[in-house]
């Protein structure tokens, strides 16, 4: 089949998909499938890049994501409509990853300090940029006859890395831990600066 | 245990017993973990209490049933006082805001986690220690008040403060007074960020403005809305024909059990125009005196950020 036609075997017969589902009497199609085993000399994996831009207030501690973009591997795409939507909230998440949830505890009293949505933190909308994405649409067949691979949380793993590399590069500071708090920032720019109190937006 | 509910009439009372109701944003929410116990609630709601904002002689007057979506869409008052329309806009979601009232928002209680938890008891709730201290206290005070180091949760309440504004109360001891006075850290025999009595109710805000008066106020949150402020800064500037300061507010939220006045932040603009030199000066000084708790040492330096940022919006005016 291609772009709605459908031909036999020898490519020299063909008839639009319409017509031939027009010109079918009411008949219910089976089909029949199974998980093959995946394959044992290869192992495999998906990849994804992601690049941040991202502005910080060195004086405040604000991180703000102004634009991302996204390109995590799937395979062989199936269903565009379904990918995009798996890549935006999966972004979307580790903007989350990166910024602002976390669980804490109080070990003393062992009592989970945020066990609400009120004070574990997910990104609103206000804190998600206009997300540039591209699943790379590359079928890897030695993964599977189909080509395909899973795109559930693949979008989310590149994230936290390109903001904090990006974070990085803006101020000069490794981060070690997650998510970048305004404790955290500013935190590690007293330790990074202890003297200077002058700085402003970089 | 239960309550009833009831609608108040014209010039309501609050009966020994009884709690007043307006937006109820929190009453669930503290019913569920025990920290309610009361035999009725009166919606003050169908009281006729002033819910309107107008302009007055010399400010403006805030009902107390006025919701913060009413203060966030009122086009006059953004003109007059950017202060306000920020702090509003910048309190919860607009869901919440559509139905918490100005006086619910000064009243409210604290946002402590080890409060509000329902298997820990707490100084604030009749206990005899704070646990926060010694806990996970990252969003606590670091002006530290008294025996507890929950943070008044309130953004408005820093911006009535810096306005020098008046709350005026209903009822038999009707009385009128600043704002900096009902709002004050708890003590022994008070505990509630307040100090405004069982029966007494909250009737409207007065709010003074002379002419020229310049204010901002800036939250700092971990997301980019609905997040109590992990400090947040009012500024209200009075200035002369020739640009020099001649009275200046800046106040703290989240950073002590009441809004927290920032003396020598606002000492250090006296007699001096708003410029790069003497806003940075007023930065500088502006956590003189705060003694953090282990996790919210990075509260002074956001706290002299933010008061640079709120000083440079009057700055340029914008």
């Amino acid at each position: 089949m291609d772009h709605g036609t459908v031909r036999d075997d020898t490519g020299d017969a063909s008839i639009a998909l319409a017509e031939l589902l027009e010109s079918l009497d009411p008949v219910a199609i089976h089909g029949r499938g199974g998980r093959v085993d995946p394959p044992d000399d290869v192992s495999v994996r998906t990849f994804g890049a992601a690049v941040a831009d991202v502005v910080v207030d060195t004086i405040t501690g604000e991180i703000r994501v102004e634009h991302l973009v996204v390109a995590p591997d799937c395979g062989r795409i199936v269903n565009p409509l379904l990918v995009e939507s798996q890549v935006i909230g999966g972004a979307t998440q580790g903007i989350g990853f990166a910024l602002t949830e976390e669980q804490v505890f109080d070990h003393g009293l062992g009592m989970a300090v945020n066990a609400d949505l009120e004070e574990y933190l997910v990104p609103t909308i206000g804190d998600v940029p206009p997300i540039e994405h591209a699943a790379v649409d590359l079928p890897d067949l030695a993964a599977n006859a189909l080509g395909v691979k899973g795109i559930g949380e693949p979008p989310m793993i590149a994230v936290p890395a390109a903001i904090a590399n990006a974070v990085h590069d803006a101020i000069g500071v490794r981060f070690h831990e997650l998510p970048l708090t305004r404790r955290r920032v500013l935190d590690a720019l007293a330790d990074a600066r202890p003297d200077d109190r002058s700085e402003g937006r970089r | 245990m239960s309550f009833e509910y009831e609608t108040a009439p014209q010039d309501p009372t609050i009966e020994r017993g009884s709690m007043a109701l307006a937006g109820g944003t929190d009453l669930l929410s503290l019913h569920k973990v025990g920290l309610i116990d009361t035999q009725r609630v009166v919606d003050l709601k169908t009281s006729g209490l002033p819910d309107g904002i107008e302009p007055t002689v010399d400010g403006w007057r805030l009902g107390a049933l006025a919701t913060l979506s009413d203060l966030e869409d009122h086009d006059d008052l953004r003109d007059a006082l950017r202060a306000i329309t920020a702090a509003v806009a910048q309190a919860a979601t607009r869901q919440i805001r559509n139905r918490a009232t100005v006086g619910g928002n000064l009243l409210q209680r604290p946002r402590c986690r080890y409060y509000r938890d329902e298997a820990t008891t707490c100084w604030f709730d009749g206990g005899d220690s704070c646990p926060a201290r010694e806990g996970r206290n990252e969003h606590h005070a670091i002006f530290d008040t008294g025996p507890c180091v929950a943070v008044q949760p309130s953004d408005l309440a820093s911006v009535l403060v810096a306005l020098d504004a008046d709350v005026t109360t209903h009822g038999p001891r009707a009385r009128t007074i600043p704002v900096a006075d009902l709002l004050a850290a708890p003590t022994d025999d008070r505990r509630a960020l307040h100090r405004l009595g069982g029966d007494e109710i909250i009737s409207s805000i007065e709010i003074a403005v002379p002419d020229g008066r310049r204010s901002s106020y800036r939250k700092a949150m971990d997301r980019a809305a609905w997040q109590f402020a992990l400090a947040g800064v009012a500024a209200a500037v009075d200035t002369d024909g020739d640009g020099v300061v001649t009275r200046a507010r800046l106040v703290a939220s989240g950073v002590a059990g009441t809004p927290w006045r920032l003396h020598h932040a606002e000492d250090s603009l006296a007699g001096r125009v708003l410029s790069p030199e003497s806003i940075a000066d007023a930065g500088r000084c502006a956590d003189e005196g705060a003694k953090p708790l282990e996790h919210n040492g990075y509260k002074r330096a956001l706290l002299r950020g933010l008061v640079r940022r709120t000083l440079e919006d009057l700055e340029s005016g914008s």
